[in-house]
């Protein structure tokens, strides 16, 4: 079984966004737009739909913050809404979905790709929590483009550190991440030493 | 939610390889994020919420006790077939008592009488639970006198008094 984010924290924010407390709204937009884009991206829409299917899917929320409120699937629910809008978008513009087999039903997505984004979710949230600089590090170690074979002179340059710690930064940001998600319950992490 | 895994899935709790978690992590950090403009629009929503109860206050509102609860029998048939009911609540010295009375199956009737202080008027809401967001807003008379038709479901209800507020806990409302 897949692990989830906490469904107390979830609650808790979906509370302060009822209660108008300041920036809670802003908050769950922000925690949650990569995965509206994210679902949205495997259709392969058009961007300025894309970014609709965003607007709708927030709007939806709003709407029914309530019922997520009382829900421990927050996820699944802004997976299947952003399903459910990518469908409508392509059936109004008649356009025909590239669905990957992973949405072959119209109504709803596979258990299997809500469980995915719940785990990418996890990964999202955890890699907020990490520092900075391994942020950073992280951001240019996977950029597009960076391959299997990143330029370490290059990042060295870009992140002011020296070249030879650039591998032991990486393998301590990510075993530092791999702890934050065990302890989320996100399943089979490896042990954070091997990454050193 | 319809589930297309027909095959129940055994959990395998062989760790990943490090190059297959690298490879997720790697997935996820290269998501493309929402333009800022498509963000702000989103996050501008908000000013669509409904607004919270500004004369609330949970920690200052006196929280009173169900005294009493009757069954009684409905004047006119209920169509839902649940049960009207009568309660009492006190607070210090306000006393509250309801009459909750299924109309159908989507609507239900709330009589209200406050007693015990002196009144003059004032504000009633129904709340769903621990939320600041009326799901109905009504007035007193000045005798403490209030009616309100809501949807089934659980409610709080908060009574806005000249000299304080009390807040009523969690009743169904069948």
């Amino acid at each position: 079984m897949a692990a989830v984010p906490s469904p107390a924290d979830t609650r808790k924010l979906l509370l302060a966004c009822q209660r108008g407390e300041p920036n809670a709204w802003d908050r769950f937009v922000r925690q949650y737009s990569k995965l509206v884009y994210s679902v949205a991206n495997r259709y392969r829409l058009p961007e300025a739909d894309i970014e609709d299917i965003h607007q709708s899917v927030f709007l939806a929320a709003i709407k029914h913050l309530e019922q997520l409120r009382q829900s421990d699937r927050v996820v699944a629910w802004l997976v299947t809404t952003t399903h459910r809008e990518c469908w409508r978008v392509g059936r109004r513009e008649q356009r025909t979905l590239d669905l990957e087999g992973d949405f072959a039903d119209v109504d709803e997505p596979v258990s299997s790709v809500i469980a995915d984004q719940e785990e990418r979710q996890l990964v999202r949230e955890e890699f907020t929590s990490l520092s900075q600089r391994c942020q950073q590090l992280l951001t240019r170690l996977f950029e597009p483009g960076a391959g299997n074979r990143p330029d370490y002179q290059r990042l060295a340059t870009q992140l002011n550190m020296a070249i030879g710690s650039i591998g032991p930064t990486r393998a301590r940001c990510l075993g530092k991440l791999a702890e934050l998600l065990r302890a989320r319950g996100m399943e089979r992490i490896p042990d954070a030493r091997e990454f050193d | 939610m319809t589930d297309h895994n027909h095959s129940p899935t055994i959990p395998d709790p062989t760790p990943r390889s490090v190059e297959a978690f690298i490879a997720r992590v790697g997935e996820v950090v290269r998501e493309r994020s929402a333009p800022e403009s498509v963000l702000a629009h989103a996050i501008a929503l908000s000013r669509s919420l409904p607004q919270p109860l500004s004369w609330l206050d949970r920690a200052t509102a006196m929280v009173a006790t169900l005294v009493r609860q009757d069954a009684f029998p409905a004047v006119a048939l209920s169509r839902s077939g649940a049960t009207p009911r009568h309660l009492a609540f006190a607070a210090g010295a306000v006393n509250v008592e309801l009459e909750v009375d299924p109309i159908s199956d989507v609507q239900c009737e709330i009589h209200g009488q406050v007693g015990g202080v002196h009144l003059g008027g004032g504000a009633v809401a129904l709340l769903r639970p621990e939320s600041f967001i009326p799901v109905v807003c009504g007035a007193m008379d000045d005798r403490g006198y209030f009616r309100m038709m809501v949807a089934p479901g659980d409610y709080e209800i908060a009574i806005q008094l000249p000299s304080t507020t009390v807040l009523l806990p969690v009743c169904h409302v069948p």
